[in-house]
């Protein structure tokens, strides 16, 4: 199940797909916080899944993860993953002890949810899928656990993933977030397709 | 994640960061060989491509478990001297829409089970189920030791049989059973 390897301009166009659904998410992550948020894409890979787990980072490290699912004409999910220093600083914006885990899990899982749900809409917007982003879950775990799980609980027990590396900085706190669309490689093909730059004829 | 690896003498064999997935570990203690698979899916049924080849077979209890004894004997492992140790299976995320009741962890371990039973390879330990990821090694000899996320290492099967210390981890509530 590998990952067809894409053309530089298709690359670019998955990175420019990425760059606006993470410009709206952060705009929306703005307005709950209150805040100025801003957020630049440095990398966008597209990977099969066990390349992906790799290069989210150290495998046994304990994260924390939030999934949202989508229900519709596509059958993806958003993964984000925040790093537990980034959960302190992020949790605190929302007022949140850094001493009550629970808490702070239920804050990331709703940073997630609006990062990833206006993430998914905004992409879903632009390739003109008819989908809607669920309910999310969140959990603190070992890295590998939480994104492997992830991916064979979906669906389509997906195999491909588009990873993207965000540095998201709300007035000056720096967080570094792993925004990561686990999909098919047919739905990414439809996703470059409504760009114009299908593989396929 | 989808592979597999077998070692005869000093090797470890490690799966870091196994959830829903299923660590198989296969161990032959007298001659010092084992082996272990990082099942990610129950069945490859639904993932073969036309004309039935599976491009992964390390991915699928189905499919895994016979490559898994077959590169255990290809290490020197006696085929009746096989016993496995199952570790993973969590239930994490329920991502699953609809009727699809039982999740993948525990779908996963099932599959494993009955792939281990149509191999007659017996289970001498595991520690599977529960919601917490855990990471696997495996010595040549025998030894399996587990780790939690967060949590120390803890030896679930020592070589030999009757020899098994599995201790109980007061954080996680799965399952942790020795047969041996």
């Amino acid at each position: 199940m590998s990952v067809p390897a894409y053309t530089p301009l298709q690359r670019d166009a998955l990175a420019e797909l990425a760059n606006i659904g993470c410009g709206q998410a952060c705009t929306a992550l703005g307005a709950l916080l209150g805040r100025v948020v801003d957020l630049s894409v440095p990398t966008v890979q597209a990977l099969d899944l066990a390349d992906a787990v790799e290069a989210l980072g150290p495998a046994e490290d304990v994260v924390t993860a939030v999934v949202l699912p989508t229900a519709g004409d596509m059958e993806a999910a958003v993964l984000l993953v925040f790093d537990q220093s980034d959960v302190a600083r992020l949790g605190a914006l929302l007022g949140v002890d850094p001493a009550d885990h629970e808490m702070a899990v239920s804050a990331m899982s709703e940073i997630g949810n609006i990062l990833g749900a206006n993430y998914l809409e905004a992409l879903m917007a632009v390739a003109g899928i008819a989908a809607e982003p669920g309910p999310p879950m969140g959990l603190t775990d070992m890295r590998a656990a939480l994104v492997s799980s992830a991916l064979a609980s979906s669906t389509a027990a997906l195999e491909a993933a588009i990873l993207i590396d965000t540095r998201l900085s709300v007035e000056g706190e720096e967080c570094s977030i792993a925004f990561v669309l686990l999909a098919g490689t047919d739905d990414i093909e439809r996703l470059l397709q409504s760009v114009g730059l299908g593989t396929e004829a | 994640m989808g592979e597999l690896a077998a070692t005869a003498g000093g090797g470890v064999l490690c799966t870091i960061g196994l959830g829903s997935c299923v660590g198989v570990a296969l161990v032959d203690d007298d001659r010092g060989v084992a082996a272990l698979a990082h099942v990610v899916l129950p069945d490859s049924t639904p993932h073969r491509r036309r004309g039935g080849a599976v491009e992964t077979p390390g991915k699928f209890a189905d499919t895994a478990l016979p490559l898994l004894v077959e590169r255990a004997v290809g290490e020197g492992a006696g085929r009746r001297q096989l016993r496995a140790v199952l570790v993973g299976g969590a239930s994490m995320f329920a991502l699953r829409r609809g009727g699809d009741a039982q999740e993948v962890g525990e779908r996963n371990v099932s599959a494993v089970r009955d792939a281990l039973r149509r191999l007659a390879v017996p289970v001498a330990a595991e520690d599977v189920g529960g919601g917490s990821g855990r990471t696997v090694r495996v010595q040549a000899d025998g030894t399996v030791r587990v780790k939690v996320a967060g949590g120390g290492e803890t030896v679930l099967r020592a070589p030999g049989a009757g020899r098994v210390r599995a201790t109980s981890r007061p954080t996680s509530p799965s399952i942790l059973r020795s047969a041996a």
